[in-house]
């Protein structure tokens, strides 16, 4: 353990936030209006979304770094 | 080319110099629409980036999808720096200003007791992982490389492996349980978010046991970190990683 993760995190502007951390909130979290758009969008399954894509990309990067 | 009005968070209305220079989504300025005793941070957003088909595809865009989930936070955290936020969810879109009063008026009483209620609080989110043993890992590659490992052999360590990450497993299930009923005493109120995914976490610190969001007077932040860093040196045989503070965006609603 590093003297790092013994202190008292910084606050999140100081350090590059995990996009699957924010994506947990800003697609399963927050106040969910219809909006004018939205009727169609909340049949879309956002959190299965950002979930696919993060896969995917977790995939390409790690085949990346495979060669 | 028209546009349409993309929600950031709902606010009690502040003056708009505060705004200056504060942009979003696409490098948008950033406004204020109030209604009474309720703002919304707003701007406005490409109709054909933002409509409903063009939606549905660029969610799928990680690329898209990251950079409007930054400039969304990033609104997000600036609204917060002038009293409580209410976060909205990401893409919350309405046609004009107009429309967005309309939905101040309706949803008024609801989105105010909201805000009343994330006031000086913040959220704090802490997951814990059962640490991968490496010393398995790294034998079995070691035996690999110089082609030692028979059939036999490797059946042998990958069972033993398996058992060893059972038992990492239960071990950082029964601190996390721990260590949730810890902070849960000094929070307001928790809300559990899914466990993040094997498939994500592979080449991260572990498999995720909890992930837990917390909604904490702004005043206990320091002792709610400091059990966090208690039960850490308390219990290295998991991982425990803590995120925030954030804008109470796990408790927009009142959980029943």
């Amino acid at each position: 353990m590093t003297a790092d993760e013994l202190a008292p995190p910084a606050p999140i502007a100081d350090r590059e936030i995990a996009l699957v951390d924010l994506l947990d909130r800003l697609l399963a979290a927050g106040v969910v209006l219809t909006g004018d758009l939205t009727l169609s969008i909340a049949d879309v399954d956002l959190v299965h979304i950002s979930l696919r894509a993060l896969v995917t990309s977790v995939r390409a990067a790690q085949e990346d770094g495979d060669e | 080319m028209s546009e349409l009005c993309y929600c950031y968070a709902a606010v009690r209305p502040f003056p708009p110099a505060a705004l200056d220079g504060m942009t979003g989504v696409r490098g948008a300025a950033v406004q204020l629409v109030a209604d009474g005793e309720l703002a919304v941070l707003v701007s406005q957003v490409p109709a054909d980036e933002f409509d409903e088909n063009a939606l549905r595809a660029n969610l799928e865009q990680l690329s898209w999808l990251e950079e409007v989930a930054r400039a969304h936070n990033t609104v997000v955290d600036a609204a917060a720096q002038h009293g409580p936020a209410l976060p909205f969810r990401l893409a919350t879109i309405y046609l004009d200003a107009d429309r967005v009063r309309a939905m101040l008026r309706n949803r008024g009483s609801e989105l105010s007791a909201a805000l009343d209620r994330v006031r000086n609080r913040v959220e704090w989110g802490v997951k814990v992982y059962a640490q991968p043993h490496h010393e398995g890992m790294e034998s079995r590659a070691a035996a690999m490389q110089t082609g030692e490992l028979s059939g036999r052999a490797y059946l042998r360590r990958r069972m033993a492996e398996r058992h060893a990450g059972e038992r990492a497993w239960d071990a950082a299930s029964i601190a996390a349980e721990q260590l949730d009923e810890a902070l849960t005493t000094l929070a307001e109120d928790r809300r559990e978010h899914r466990l993040q995914s094997g498939e994500l976490s592979s080449a991260g610190p572990g498999q995720n046991v909890l992930n837990v969001a917390y909604l904490v007077a702004a005043e206990d932040s320091s002792a709610f970190l400091a059990l966090v860093t208690d039960h850490r040196a308390r219990t290295p045989e998991c991982h425990i990683e803590v995120t925030g503070p954030w804008v109470p965006y796990s408790f927009t609603v009142e959980q029943t």
